[in-house]
């Protein structure tokens, strides 16, 4: 293996160049593993399943030996150099990659440190720029005081090319904004150190719990891997059913399938939020936003602790989020969405991911306080541009139409059973109130109440997708394009026009039959599934097409 | 033609024979449900002259919906950049600026040599919007296009580092030693075999801008 420094590192250093930690190959291989998780317990369940261990625990033996080799092998040849403008990295086992990294270039920055790597005293670091490939350097692992004299190396790069940022030859073809912001200016020092802008409280996270699906995924696997191992309870659906069937003494019929229904999905609901109340936990376990030189850093997790730090200018899109059961607890979440495969698309890189929320859970104050430092725009300041008036029919037609059918349907299904009319005839002939409770036991009862509740849900949709279409709009200021949009959950995009990738306007045949058109805008960052789209609907005719036009006046 | 997304924009329509390949693809679609439908017919005894008047109404459609779908495609290039609409039922106009598009190929289909037509395709960098394709240009409609879009000096100011040894010719062994990389040599290599199949050329092959100043520095133009 050739050890020669490279031409460029200046020749006073001289030297074989730095090696990571001695215990590298160690994290290497948990990562490896951890990779590989579930395929090697899909192994062992079948495994177990069969009764017969020897070729399976040989595989997985030589399999751990082969991935040690590599680890051992990849971190031990593992050398970097820092040079006063760039790192230099080597690394490879069979083709040795040579690789330069300007510190201009590194605009995102991202660590993470485990239980393990707190007992070593070492974390994880990934560099990246804003080129959306892969990372530019990935280092596993580092000692502490290296770590942070390393970041604080990058940082003394970061502020001294405010002015050169324009310059950059990025392999984005985007105008980078050559100006800093107003945040970066207030916090120019390099050598300052953090300050903590804000900080999420364990009932917060417990809150964050009850409103996540987070929990759906894990629960899920667990249900599978339980009812492969025969450890599933069912004790708990047998016993549901005889308390409805006895103890209510409703007649087994459709409404018992119903109504036990209803029962078994409430208590997944209550075990997924229990799964989804610990991840969050897990997760975001002293969730913290400091403010250190020009750039915004976070820093959560229990057991793990990562995040990541990046200057604002470079954060393509801001986002800050509600839903129904956010409004219930008062709280939004106001997430940032980085360029690169960084943040979003963690598939593809081992490493830690960076940023991505500016906070999971905080008041409305404080997110849009959050928000306005970080973006310079003030949502409470901003007057939205409305939808079209009717916009809210368009929006509702469909999902009532949905509703409408369910009930259609829940009708056509009581009354081919009889039981619809049989509990118009319990209304009748139970009129006092002693014999209520009867009456409810009668099928036909809960029939016409769930057609009632149906009813009444649709209503309130309709208000919700009211209200929602009066608080949605667009507003376009010299530097920011903001968008509102959602009726149960809703989304305000704060999109900094220099991040712009393209401008789409769009018709369906039925906005062409309202006047009505879309707006859509491309971003260069994130990820597909989970980024919400940066577009406008419901927009009367030409209010799109002078929104069209001046985004793409502002764009050159 | 009728804009009706943006009317202060004049369009300009692709080569009418792309209507044959958009009413082929339509056709084949319309008339793949047949193989069942002829099926269940035969099974069900229904009478067969309604797969015939089923066959005319997907053949009617396809072609009109091709015409349909020409004349609704459009672009113009703009002085800030690249303005696309297209979508009969559908309707949607992208416009990317100049700077933000990454690179272009321009592309030749299977039949689009013998029809003396090209495909460009943009790409940006955009999440949700890939890549855009203008199919139906003519060759130099394309590259036009895409110098155009690229602002880039025309291929023969561009110094291709060319070894001559890679085409070993009998008369190299007895000339001097001559410095490949002049703007002369490569016009002269591009000019004796411009229809070599085998041999570089720039104009075909390459899928950027081939600029040996590195990566797109936009600022600096």
């Amino acid at each position: 293996m050739n050890q020669a420094q490279p031409e460029n590192v200046s020749s006073s250093e001289n030297s074989p160049g730095e090696r990571l930690h001695n215990l590298s190959w160690l994290f290497v291989l948990i990562a490896q593993i951890w990779n590989l998780i579930v395929p090697l317990t899909l192994v062992f369940v079948a495994g177990r399943m069969d009764k017969d261990d020897g070729w399976q625990s040989l595989l997985a033996l030589l399999a751990a030996l082969a991935l040690s080799a590599y680890s051992l092998f990849y971190t031990m040849t593992f050398r970097f150099w820092v040079t006063p403008d760039e790192l230099v990295v080597k690394e490879g086992l069979f083709n040795r990659t040579l690789r330069h990294v300007p510190f201009t270039r590194i605009q995102n920055v991202a660590f993470r440190q485990s239980l393990l790597h707190r007992l070593f005293g070492v974390v994880e670091l990934n560099l990246e720029s804003g080129a959306g490939t892969k990372p530019e350097a990935k280092l596993a692992v580092l000692k502490m005081a290296r770590a942070r004299q390393l970041e604080r190396e990058i940082r003394g790069g970061f502020s001294s090319t405010v002015s050169l940022d324009a310059g950059q030859a990025d392999t984005f073809a985007v105008a980078a904004p050559a100006h800093a912001t107003a945040f970066e200016a207030a916090h120019a020092d390099a050598n300052a150190s953090a300050k903590l802008l804000h900080q999420v409280p364990l009932f917060d996270l417990i809150r964050l719990g009850l409103i996540s699906n987070r929990g759906m995924v894990a629960i899920g696997a667990a249900f599978y891997f339980l009812s492969q191992t025969k450890l599933l309870p069912t004790n708990v659906f047998k016993e549901m059913a005889r308390w409805l069937k006895t103890d209510i003494g409703l007649a087994h019929g459709p409404l018992f399938w119903i109504l036990s229904g209803i029962f078994t999905f409430a208590m997944i609901l209550v075990v997924v939020r229990l799964a989804s109340i610990g991840i969050a936990i897990f997760s975001f376990y002293d969730f913290k936003l400091y403010a250190q030189s020009d750039r915004l850093r976070v820093e959560h997790g229990l057991m793990t602790r990562q995040g990541g730090a990046t200057k604002p200018s470079r954060i393509v899109c801001f986002l800050l989020r509600d839903g129904l059961l956010y409004r219930w607890f008062n709280r939004q979440s106001a997430e940032v969405v980085l360029p690169g495969n960084l943040a979003q698309d963690g598939a593809s890189n081992n490493g830690p991911k960076g940023m991505r929320y500016l906070s999971p859970m905080a008041t409305p104050e404080d997110a849009n306080a959050l928000i306005a430092m970080a973006s310079g725009v003030s949502l409470n300041e901003i007057a939205l541009q409305p939808l079209h008036p009717l916009a809210w029919r368009r929006m509702v037609k469909w999902p009532l139409a949905v509703v409408a059918l369910q009930v259609c349907a829940l009708l056509l299904f009581l009354a081919l059973n009889n039981q619809w009319f049989a509990g118009l005839g319990a209304v009748f002939s139970y009129m006092s109130f002693s014999a209520i409770g009867k009456a409810f036991a009668h099928s036909g009862i809960v029939g016409l109440l769930l057609v009632l509740a149906y009813i009444a849900f649709a209503v309130w949709m309709i208000y919700a997708y009211k209200r929602g279409a009066a608080a949605s709009g667009f507003a376009l200021t010299p530097k920011h394009l903001i968008i509102r949009s959602g009726y149960f959950s809703q989304c305000s995009h704060i999109v900094p026009r220099g991040e712009i990738q393209s401008v789409t306007l769009s018709q369906s045949p039925f906005d062409r039959a309202s006047q009505m058109a879309n707006v859509h805008v491309d971003l260069a960052a994130g990820s597909a599934l989970e980024t919400p789209e940066a577009a406008v609907h419901y927009l009367p005719e030409t209010t799109a097409r002078e929104l069209a036009s001046a985004l793409r006046a502002g764009l050159v | 033609m009728k804009n009706s997304l943006e009317p202060s924009i004049e369009l300009m329509q692709i080569d009418p024979r792309t209507r044959y390949f958009t009413a082929l693809g339509v056709a084949f679609l319309a008339l793949l449900p047949l193989i069942p439908l002829w099926v269940l017919s035969v099974k069900f005894g229904w009478a067969f002259w309604w797969l015939l008047i089923y066959v005319v109404f997907g053949l009617v459609a396809a072609v009109r919906y091709a015409s349909a779908a020409h004349a609704r495609f459009g672009y113009a290039l703009l002085d800030d950049g690249l303005w696309l609409q297209s979508g009969v039922f559908w309707r949607k106009a992208v416009f990317v600026p100049r700077q933000r598009v990454q690179h272009t190929e321009v592309n030749h289909g299977p039949l689009d040599r013998k029809m003396g037509l090209a495909k460009l395709v943009l790409h940006t960098a955009g999440l949700r919007l890939q890549h855009l394709t203008i199919p139906g240009l003519t060759d130099a409609q394309a590259h036009a296009l895409r110098d155009n879009l690229l602002k880039r000096a025309p291929p023969e100011q561009v110094v291709l580092p060319i070894v001559p040894a890679l085409r070993f010719d009998a008369a190299d062994v007895h000339a001097p030693a001559v410095e490949a990389s002049t703007e002369a040599e490569v016009e002269n290599q591009a000019a004796v075999e411009p229809q070599d199949a085998l041999a570089f050329n720039p104009r075909e092959s390459e899928s950027g801008p081939a600029d040996p100043t590195g990566p797109r520095g936009q600022a600096a133009r």
